[in-house]
Order: C-alpha cells, then structure tokens, then sequence
C-alpha cells in the first residue's frame, strides 16, 4: 500500500513539473511573440565572428541591419569588406563594391527561402516555422534561448543547428549562432538595438 | 561541388605563379603566398559562373609542406576547406 502511495506521488511530481515546463515554453513563445508584433522597424549595429575550425582561426566583420515589418531588411556589412543585402518585397538587391545584382525572389525557390528565413530568424517568428525547424526552448536568468533544428533537406545540408538568444528584458534577438555541419561557427551579437525609430525609405531601396 | 572545386584548382594554379604587369610592360614573377610557416593570407574571392558568381572571403595558411584554406561567403557560411600542396601541385 504504501509502495502504491509513493508511486502515485511520484507520478503526481512528475506531471505536474512536465505540466509546469510545457506552461513556462508557451510562456516564452508567448512574449516573444508579442515583442515580434510590435516591432514595427528595427535598426542596430551588429559584429558578426566567423570561427573556422580547420584553421583554427576566427575572423570578425561589423556591420548594420535595417527591418521594416513585413517584407523590408537591409543587411550591411562596413568592415572588413563593403557588402549589401537588400530585401524588399520581392525583390533582392546585392551590392558588392561596384557591382550590383537585383534578384527577384519569386523566380528563384532557394532565394525565397533563405529571405523569409533570414527575415524570420531576426525577429524571432523562426521559432512558429514548424516546416522549418524543430525548436527546444529554455530559459536563464538573463536570456531565453531557443535551438532551432532544420528539417528542410538544403538547410540540413548547411547547418547542424542555429541557436537564437533572446534578451529576457525585451524578448528579442541578441545574438544569433549559425553552427555548420563541419564544426564551424558563425557568432552574431547585436548591439545599439533601437526599435520602432522611424528609418528612411531610402535605405530599402532596391534599384 | 566538383565544379567549384575544379574552379579553386584553376585559381590556386594560377596564383601560385602569378604574374604582375607593371606599367612599362615589366613582367615580374610574384609569388602572393609567404614562405613563412604559419604566415595567414586573405582574399577577397570572386567565382565566376555562367548563372551568377560565387563571392566570399578565402583565408589561407602556410603550413610545413602545404596550404590549407577556407572560402567562405560574406554571411561567414562556408562553401568549402581546401588543402594544396605546392609540390605535388595537388589541391584536396
């Protein structure tokens, strides 16, 4: 009898924890969610750290990123080297030192798709993107941080996995880890966030 | 992949040998990589395709008998590691 009534007990604890989990992950998304709504523009500075493993080196690129909900996103590289990538709408502009290419995403599939990731990824809708990826929540005192998993066959290709963290204060991106399937590793950390400033048109502007 | 990679052997070739012209028609033998063991070099690279180009950054390292290097795109995801060796003029 009292076997039974340590066995019930346990199994009660474990529910309730599982229980307790689950509400805390809908918690997470919840917020983050929310934070993603309301960002109407976004504009920050950003250091991206590239690791190679086979040279046992790192490079580092800073750069600056432009969003405007729903279809807007400038990408910018300053230095080392002079590189853009411009989303709007439909359209891709990619401008590299004097040369500048303008694609329509609607005629390519791959470019479509790593736009509305990229796009999603920034933000942080990736993690509803079920046919994208499979995400793992959890939380710190600082940070939540999400673990997207691809499940598409050219991403898998590309990626082991990418790690999202999330400011806890305002539910956004902070930093973002790109981790490839050989073991390197590319490190975005965003930095000088300032969301909803009104951003000139001009900065979007696909020629 | 194979066409890439034909494509990095035709360069590295190339480079390894190049030539400068100076402005009065001088052609001079330079070679780009250093002889010194651990010495780093970076590129900024361009591949050409018939459909569009390849565009990124390629570090290379010397090391005792080879080079071994990394392209990668600006975004810093990787489209290939390579290892040359001079001697051989074998490129993996």
């Amino acid at each position: 009898m009292k076997k039974l009534l340590l066995i019930l007990v346990v199994f009660c604890i474990a529910t309730t924890t599982v229980s307790a989990q689950a509400v805390s992950e809908a918690k997470i998304r919840q917020q983050i969610e929310a934070a993603a709504a309301s960002m109407k523009t976004m504009q920050c500075d950003f250091v991206q750290t590239k690791y190679l493993r086979m040279l046992n080196d790192k490079m580092v690129s800073r750069g600056k990123m432009y969003y405007q909900q729903s279809d807007k996103l400038r990408w910018e590289y300053t230095s080392p080297y002079a590189y853009a990538f411009v989303l709007n709408g439909s359209r891709v502009l990619i401008s590299k030192g004097n040369r500048n290419d303008v694609i329509n995403v609607n005629q390519s599939k791959f470019f479509k798709e790593i736009a509305r990731i990229m796009m999603n990824s920034v933000v942080g809708k990736a993690l509803n993107d079920k046919r994208d990826f499979k995400v793992s929540l959890s939380s710190s005192a600082t940070e939540y941080v999400a673990v997207l998993y691809p499940q598409q066959k050219q991403m898998q290709q590309m990626f082991q996995k990418i790690v999202l963290h999330f400011n806890r204060q305002r539910a956004m991106v902070a930093k973002v880890e790109l981790i490839e399937k050989r073991g390197d590793r590319t490190v975005i950390e965003m930095m000088n966030v300032k969301v909803n400033s009104p951003i000139n048109a001009k900065v979007f502007t696909v020629n | 992949m194979r066409k890439y990679l034909l494509l990095i052997s035709i360069l590295l070739l190339s480079l390894a040998s190049l030539t400068v012209q100076a402005q009065d028609s001088l052609t001079v033998q330079q070679s780009p990589l250093s002889d010194s063991i651990g010495c780093k070099t970076r590129y900024a690279t361009t591949i050409e395709l018939s459909k569009g180009y390849l565009s990124g950054i390629t570090i290379m390292v010397r090391e005792a008998d080879v080079y071994h290097g990394v392209l990668f795109n600006e975004f810093g995801i990787t489209a290939l590691e390579f290892t040359y060796q001079p001697r051989r003029r074998r490129l993996s």
